[in-house]
């Protein structure tokens, strides 16, 4: 079975009067359904590029874009609209911008069901569902002035999973938020993650948030540069424990990104020297370009 | 709390109510732009009634369907009655209005008629007056009814006939007035051919205004002519009574019949004026005829006079079209622009539904669908208004205009809705809209270019019967005024860069940022650009074609009326004029003596014209554009002509006297002529054989037009006194003023004058709140930049510098090209069409431009940017830079 979500040589160039800024080069990035998976790096990393991509908002300039078989790049507006419309859904940073503010939480999820088209006698009944599945039911005729900031991304999950998307992309959904209100946040989106098997996409800063998840995706300058996968494992004394590997990315040409604090503690730069072993590749410093220069 | 609704209309209308102030000044716009073209084509329809009554009122009985023709009467009845004899024609008569069918046969009165035999010599009795007198009898059935029996009776039935018997006097009836011009009272006896008739009664018109008078005035009064030193001649005409008409079937049969149908004008509508017209000109067009071989033929000024009436409503609907179409340009654009601010504030609510896959159907629909809201009751309210208060009928084409205002509401809302972008971007860099723009602007140029050369093809009005906004007219302007526009602000930018790129090397921190704002992230848009541009054209054209108009009809009184004061009187003696001269305020006075029938002979030949003989000095004094002759040219006499005559050179012979033409000027430049004439001074008037010939036409300038009544009057008393009684009922006198006051009694000249200024008026506010608009409208990014700029330490000169960059260039250009396009339009309309037609007079008017109009008018909208931008600073430095660069972020 294909990936969920799979991006292959993803390119995203933004111009601008002679002046070009890759904000994506060359990213490559797999994802199986039903994942839940955190995507973190730097300001400027191009984290939020990738997610309007993903979430049909952008267009990428080159390579491929896969997202539960619908092709990024070839889509017709007709299938961009069907695509955000039932295959997508999106939380973002900001609460005020997930919600409009003059209607209720209710009201919100409604007009997303409208726009698909649901029926009006299963609106009440659906939005009441996932109000109820997000633990705020009793915030239905709340507009967002009247809820806390995370009751208010509770909400924008609720609308996002209106029209039952099969993947949801959050943008820092608990940017905004303090520790207790981004617990809540984080635990909407994994009982969404795990009872709908909706597969969830995190870009986040929050520790908090990529400590509790299984797979995390560094982006560095556009590209993927690590993976951490985490596992717990129950010794044999029953206690469990949570173990995290790091893995590079090697892409198609053999690049590869070694971590900022290997490169640091290591002093490497310029050039570094290989050594094939027979099971593994050797990276040593050198003093090369000092000693020439 | 509030219940939530989650039906889609429901959800709708919560999105269409928040925010309500922008849809309410929308709203109003859009009443007030339907009222505007309800109301127009019935303003103008009602204005073309006033005009057409008015113009109707001034000819009086003229208007009425007047018919000629022969009496028919039946020979060979034994003892016929008056009854038998003539009530055959009547009732044809009165059946010659009765089937004009609706809408002239509405206007139509009761026909009157009378016939006359032919004029004979009535010789007076002995002891009364000298004086010949040239009667004519009159029958009519009812002339009972509009007089009254001064002294005696009313002539009673005559038993004699004009083919045997001839003893018995005939009783006649005489006006009063005619009695006292023949010197004679009732029972006296005349002689008329081999008749006798004897004056039974003296009656007077018990309404001497009534409209019978005008058509039978020879019943009424006499006219008298009494050269001097010869017997005067009094020629009338007297009643006989209806039943003495058996006995004089030849004298009739010689005779004339005369008949009216009146037309009552107070009732009728310029709707239906080219309809009466028709009728009018088919019941005209062939004889009528009447019993026992009788006809009528019927003739009447009242087609042509609606014919002419139409003509000048035409024009001033046109000339109305041009300034009002401007105006609903501007007011156009003043709603896109509000329609802008509405979706603008959903923009937020519009991409993040777009984001949720609302497709763009969906969006532009809902958008749509809130711009009918806000348009249907205003459009409604504003027709509502408009019928109410000018309920003029009109046909549906009338509709057709606040029709396309009131839809094109939901259109440019759902236009503006899309497409959306999640992020916003540099103007300058927007690379997919430049073809479309490109294509756009080609095609807005081609049109533009395409409406004025039609326009000039075919002239300011389209057909005479048409009234209304004509379309052509209408999108002339407004088309130019965008295609102007566009080029404008293609061009803009030009000078921008290189201040740019100028100000980029200097240390002018807001230089830079101004100018790189203006060149890359302009804050007007294109909308309110056209409404800047075509409300600074629509002010200073409405100006400029206002004042021409005025001008225009001022020249053509004044040319009409030839000088200030003209008096035309039998005689003017010498005497007269040198007392008229010498008269306190008068600055020149002129008498013209004109000898028609003169002949020029030159080399070509011979030309008959009308030779005018007058103190050039004093004419030159009052038309400088005429020559002073007084003065011999080698030998010869000098004189002007008219160009309009056919000379080889410039020696010719006037008469037996050698003359020198050393002027050529336009026919209707020398008042009280037209055309082939030559004008020479007075003192020559012996050489040319023309001495001790009378002047007819006196020709005033005074020094104070304030003067001019008082002048006129002791002129015309002046005149008076040195004419004799038969010669003082032949002065008149006419003054400019008196002339204009006329031509501004029209209800179109005073309907436009009034307009103009109107609509100038409007397209000032309408300018001013587009201005306030565009500038409320960049609200939030201006507050981020003042954000920005107090963040990083700009103080309040150099934020205020940075603002002023914002709107100055745009507001600069539009006011020159603008300003510029006022000016130029009237040229392209008066060279494009005649406005003689509408002022009078025969000199096509030129543009006239009154500079203190167009400078106010510029000043106005600068003080508007001045105050717009102050308040936007203000607001701006309101808002603390933590918020507005937090309001920022997206």
């Amino acid at each position: 079975m294909s990936p969920h979500i799979r991006c292959t040589d993803l390119v995203r160039i933004f111009s601008a009067e002679g002046v070009e800024v890759q904000a994506l080069q060359g990213l490559t990035l797999a994802i199986e359904r039903g994942e839940l998976t955190a995507i973190i790096g730097a300001s400027g990393s191009g984290k939020s590029t990738l997610l309007s991509i993903l979430s049909g908002l952008d267009v990428p300039t080159a390579g491929r874009a896969e997202v539960a078989g619908h092709d990024l790049l070839a889509m017709t507006a007709r299938e961009r609209t069907r695509y955000r419309r039932h295959t997508v859904g999106f939380v973002w940073q900001q609460t005020s911008r997930n919600l409009l503010p003059y209607l209720t939480a209710v009201e919100n999820i409604a007009t997303a069901l409208s726009v698909s088209h649901t029926p009006r006698r299963t609106r009440r009944s659906r939005a009441t569902e996932l109000l109820e599945l997000m633990d705020i039911a009793n915030l239905a005729d709340r507009r967002p002035a009247q809820m806390s900031g995370g009751q208010q991304q509770r909400v924008a999950i609720a609308v996002a999973l209106a029209n039952s998307p099969e993947v949801i992309f959050a943008d820092e959904p608990t940017g905004e938020l303090d520790e207790h209100n981004s617990q809540l946040v984080f635990d909407a989106l994994r009982t969404v993650n795990v009872e709908l098997g909706t597969t969830v996409l995190i870009v986040t800063h929050d520790q908090a948030v990529s400590a509790q998840v299984r797979r995390t995706l560094q982006i560095r300058d556009g590209r993927m540069s690590t993976e951490v996968h985490r596992s717990t494992r129950t010794d044999e004394h029953g206690n469990e424990s949570t173990h995290a590997e790091e893995y590079a990315v090697l892409d198609r040409v053999g690049r590869l990104q070694l971590p900022e604090e290997y490169l640091r503690a290591l002093a490497l730069r310029d050039l570094v020297r290989l050594e094939l072993e027979p099971d593994h590749v050797e990276v040593h410093p050198t003093a090369l370009r000092k000693d020439t220069a | 709390m509030t219940r939530s609704r989650v039906g889609t209309p429901g959800l709708l209308l919560r999105h269409t109510s928040t925010g309500i102030t922008g849809s309410l000044l929308v709203a109003l716009l859009v009443a007030i732009a339907v009222f505007a073209t309800t109301v127009a084509p019935r303003a103008l329809v009602t204005l073309g009634t006033d005009e057409l009554q008015h113009r109707l009122g001034e000819l009086s009985s003229l208007r009425d369907i007047t018919g000629l023709g022969r009496i028919g009467l039946v020979g060979g009845l034994a003892d016929p009655t008056a009854e038998e004899l003539l009530g055959p024609t009547d009732h044809a008569i009165q059946q010659s209005a009765s089937l004009l069918r609706p809408p002239l046969g509405e206007l139509a009165g009761t026909p009157r008629w009378v016939a006359r035999t032919a004029q004979q010599d009535a010789v007076l009795p002995e002891g009364a007056p000298a004086a010949r007198v040239r009667l004519k009898l009159a029958v009519d059935l009812a002339w009972g009814d509009g007089i009254r029996i001064v002294s005696g009776d009313a002539p009673s039935a005559w038993a004699g006939s004009d083919d045997g018997t001839v003893d018995a006097p005939l009783d006649i009836a005489i006006s009063q007035a005619t009695g006292e011009a023949m010197g004679v009272t009732e029972g006296a006896l005349l002689r008329y051919g081999a008749l006798t008739l004897r004056v039974a009664g003296v009656y007077a018109p018990t309404d001497p205004q009534d409209a019978y008078w005008a058509h039978a005035p020879d019943l009424a009064e006499p006219s008298v002519s009494a050269p001097d030193g010869v017997v005067p001649t009094v020629t009338t005409s007297a009643y006989i009574s209806p039943d003495s008409a058996p006995g004089l079937l030849n004298t009739f049969a010689a005779g004339a019949l005369s008949a009216w149908i009146p037309i009552d004008a107070s009732t009728i509508t310029y709707g239906d004026a080219a309809e009466i017209a028709t009728q009018t000109r088919t019941r005209t067009a062939t004889n009528f005829t009447l019993p026992a071989a009788g006809e009528l033929r019927f003739s009447s000024r009242f087609a042509d006079a609606i014919d002419q009436t139409a003509a000048r409503v035409v024009a001033a609907s046109a000339l109305l079209a041009l300034a009002l179409s401007g105006l609903l340009g501007v007011l156009l654009a003043v709603v896109t622009l509000g329609i802008g601010a509405i979706v603008e504030r959903r923009r937020a609510a519009l991409v993040l539904i777009g984001a949720r896959g609302a497709s763009g159907l969906q969006l532009r629909g809902a958008m749509a669908l809130e711009g009918l809201i806000v348009a249907l009751p205003a459009a409604i309210l504003g027709a509502a208004a408009a019928v109410v208060l000018v309920p003029e009928p009109v046909d549906a084409s009338a509709w057709v205009l606040p029709v396309l205002v009131a839809a094109s509401v939901p259109l440019v809302f759902a236009v503006r809705a899309g497409p959306h972008d999640v992020r916003a971007r540099r103007r300058d860099l927007r690379s997919r809209g430049g073809r479309v723009r490109v294509i756009a602007e080609a095609l807005l140029v081609g049109a533009a270019a395409l409406a004025l050369f039609l326009l000039s093809r075919r002239g300011l009005a389209a057909s005479a019967s048409a009234v209304g906004i004509d379309p052509l007219l209408a999108l002339t302007p407004v088309l130019l005024a965008a295609a102007v526009c566009a080029l404008a602000l293609r061009l803009y930018p030009l000078p921008l860069r290189l201040v740019l790129d100028r100000v980029r090397g200097g240390d002018s921190a807001v230089g830079l940022v101004g100018a790189a704002r203006a060149v890359r992230a302009p804050v007007h848009g294109p909308t309110a650009s056209f409404a800047l541009v075509l409300g600074v054209t629509v002010v200073v054209f409405s100006s400029v074609l206002g004042t021409t108009l005025s001008v225009g009809v001022t020249r053509a009184a004044t040319a009409e009326a030839g000088a200030d004061i003209k008096v035309r009187a039998v005689e003017i003696a010498p005497d007269t004029l040198a007392t008229i001269a010498g008269l306190d305020g008068v600055r020149a006075a002129a008498a013209l003596t004109r000898i028609p029938g003169a002949q020029l002979d030159d080399d070509g030949g011979t030309s008959g014209v009308t030779l005018v003989l007058t103190d050039t000095a004093a004419l030159h004094a009052m038309h400088p554009e005429l020559p002073q002759l007084d003065a011999r040219d080698g030998g010869r006499i000098p004189v002007a002509v008219s160009d309009d005559l056919p000379l080889i050179g410039d020696d010719a012979r006037l008469g037996s006297a050698e003359v020198v033409v050393q002027h050529r000027r336009a026919p209707r430049s020398l008042p009280g002529v037209t055309r082939d004439w030559v004008l020479a001074d007075s003192r020559f008037a012996s050489e040319l054989g023309r001495e001790g010939i009378v002047a007819d036409l006196l020709l005033i300038a005074v020094d104070d037009a304030d003067a001019v009544d008082r002048i006129a009057a002791s002129a015309e008393r002046t005149v008076i006194d040195a004419l004799s009684e038969q010669g003082r009922a032949t002065v008149t006198v006419t003054t400019a003023r008196g002339v204009l006051d006329d031509a501004r009694s029209s209800p179109v000249i005073a309907g436009i004058e009034g307009a103009l200024p109107i609509a100038a008026g409007a397209a000032l506010l309408l300018t001013l709140l587009a201005l306030a608009l565009a500038t409320l409208a960049a609200g939030a990014a201006r507050s981020h930049l003042v954000g920005v700029l107090r963040v990083i330490g700009a103080d309040r000169r150099q934020q205020r510098g940075i603002l002023v960059w914002e709107s100055a260039p745009v507001v600069i250009v539009s006011i020159l090209v603008g300003v510029g396009l006022g000016l130029a339009l009237p040229f392209v309309v008066t060279s494009a069409v005649d406005l003689s037609a509408f002022v009078g007079g025969d000199v096509a008017p030129s543009p006239v431009i009154d500079p203190l109009t167009v400078v106010l008018a510029v000043c106005a909208v600068l003080v508007t940017a001045v105050v717009a931008g102050a308040t936007a600073l203000a607001l701006g430095r309101r808002l603390t830079p933590a918020v507005t660069l937090k309001m920022g972020e997206r």
